[in-house]
């Protein structure tokens, strides 16, 4: 599993030099670099009063990153992709989405995957890739398509005939179908089995393209290491306890992300 | 984009109303022969039981059948905007006003033809009556008769429908956004308290308005005011266009109340 993970690593970093080569427009290459795909400012949320999940929260991704959102049960990863994905309206802060405050029309930037179904039980996979179609001008109907054939999901299957997994793996499919800046994957990989998460791992790496990002939530650190660029441990109140670059940190601390993960958040 | 929210609304909520339709247009059809065979027969008890007890099952069947195809626009908007599809709903590249307008077109399209099927249901009805009529006046009299009590109840079902489909469109949105968890069991009861309160309601400018519109002939007949019938007309006529006004203001009010709620209140949990 982790070989053909890391085929797809090597693949996307060349692809990744390949495009730090200096474009023509100087000025262009001072907007790419400058300007991140997301940028969160002092962003504010509760639920109750008096118990804000995220307080004052800063939050940063680059295009061309993997980054995995890490942290225990309830500390604010998925409402923090809930926020931006308009899902839910902050209390306070902003949300930048390629430098423009988050809007409607935000939306067509972010492809998200929540955590749990969002289809009618009555609706055909074949419906819901036309649904996406319709609305999203940046689906791609043919990788779509081939994706469901790798997965072995049958287009003219109903949504409620299929297993929470295959649900699951449609939802990831529609999702990584698109041609979006932003992907945010909240738990992609919860309730998919350990087979298919390799597939769907590779999919992530190879779908996305340089100049986009994707932001991870997930408890299955080990199985989404190997593809992580960088990383955040969240803590709750939306506290970032480490962040940085998953390779950089590897290094200097001579441990995985999980390893550390388990140590900063010993019960 | 509204196109293609309309595409999907109409699909989605089609597939709730056709059951409903059906189940009024099949009850409907003989009950309007029985209940015209019944006012004919009302002397004859010997056939009263065997007429009373199929009507009272086809008039449930009308009522369930228009309380299913009236609501699949309610449980539509209430799974898009506040059940597990609001996840979609709201990661759409699409204005939340452009979604709103479309369900509020959609849920006036389909109340209006619950209620064209129903009217043709009893289209039975309304021909024995006209055939039955014609003995004492002509054809055609009986015909402009049950055509004018069609276009007036039509216009009626319009004024009230745009009103009601937008009230209930409000109670979701609001018990949505402020009751979350319980957000269905307030819908039910606001629902219930609406349409028992508002049926009490809708009879005061209709009695009103006919009141008023007895009372000005009346008075225009007795010569109390000094007034021709043209101004008579006119005076009616503003009268039903402050109603219009008046309704449409609501109306506007409400979609605007609901739209903002939306925007700005709704967090999908």
């Amino acid at each position: 599993m982790n070989g053909s993970v890391n085929e797809c690593l090597t693949d996307r970093t060349a692809e990744n030099q390949a495009v730090e080569t200096p474009p023509a427009d100087p000025l262009s290459e001072v907007m790419i670099e400058s300007t991140p795909i997301l940028c969160c400012k002092d962003l504010c949320k509760s639920y109750k009063k008096n118990k804000p999940v995220l307080k004052d929260f800063n939050f940063t991704v680059e295009a061309g990153k993997i980054t995995g959102l890490l942290g225990p049960n309830g500390c604010g990863k998925s409402t923090l992709l809930k926020l931006v994905s308009g899902i839910l309206v902050p209390d306070g802060g902003d949300i930048l989405l390629c430098g423009q405050k988050r809007s409607e029309k935000s939306n067509a930037l972010i492809s998200f995957l929540p955590d749990s179904p969002y289809f009618s039980g009555g609706q055909r996979v074949s419906g819901m890739l036309s649904y996406f179609a319709d609305f999203y001008p940046d689906f791609d109907m043919t990788l779509a398509k081939n994706m469901l054939a790798d997965l072995g999901i049958d287009p003219k299957a109903r949504f409620r005939t299929l297993s929470k997994g295959t649900k699951e793996k449609v939802q990831l499919v529609l999702v990584m179908s698109r041609r979006a800046k932003l992907y945010m994957l909240d738990e992609p990989l919860g309730g998919v089995d350990p087979a298919a998460r390799d597939y769907i791992l590779k999919t992530i790496i190879g779908n996305y393209s340089p100049d986009s990002a994707v932001v991870i939530t997930t408890h299955l650190i080990s199985d989404v290491e190997a593809a992580l660029d960088d990383f955040a441990f969240m803590n709750y109140g939306g506290q970032i306890l480490l962040s940085g670059s998953a390779d950089e940190v590897r290094e200097r601390e001579g441990k995985s992300l999980d390893t550390l993960f388990r140590e900063v958040f010993a019960c | 984009m509204l196109g293609k929210c309309l595409k999907y609304d109409f699909k989605e909520t089609f597939k709730l109303w056709w059951v409903g339709a059906l189940v009024s247009l099949l009850s409907a059809l003989p009950l309007s022969f029985l209940m015209f065979s019944l006012i004919n027969d009302i002397d004859d008890e010997s056939s009263f039981p065997w007429q009373v007890f199929p009507l009272m099952i086809c008039y449930i069947g009308v009522v369930v059948g228009m309380m299913i195809s009236l609501l699949s626009v309610y449980v539509r908007y209430y799974r898009h905007f506040f059940g597990k599809e609001a996840y979609l709903t709201f990661t759409l590249p699409v204005k939340r006003t452009t979604l709103f307008t479309s369900k509020y077109i959609t849920a006036l399209f389909f109340n209006i033809a619950s209620y064209a099927i129903l009217i043709f249901g009893m289209a039975g009805f309304m021909g024995c009556a006209i055939l039955d009529a014609v003995g004492s006046v002509s054809l055609g009299d009986a015909i402009m008769a049950a055509l004018t009590v069609v276009v007036v109840y039509a216009l009626f079902f319009l004024y009230t429908i745009s009103l009601s489909t937008l009230s209930y469109f409000f109670i979701i949105t609001f018990c949505g956004v402020y009751f979350k968890k319980y957000s269905l069991l307030a819908i039910i009861v606001a629902f219930f308290c609406l349409s028992f309160f508002g049926s009490y309601a809708m009879m005061l400018p209709m009695m009103g308005g006919m009141l008023g519109i007895f009372g000005l002939v009346g008075l225009i007949d007795a010569n109390i005011v000094s007034m021709g019938p043209l101004q008579g007309f006119a005076l009616i006529g503003a009268g039903l266009l402050l109603v219009i006004v008046a309704v449409t203001a609501l109306n506007m009010l409400l979609a605007f109340l609901s739209k903002e709620l939306l925007e700005r209140k709704l967090n999908v949990t």
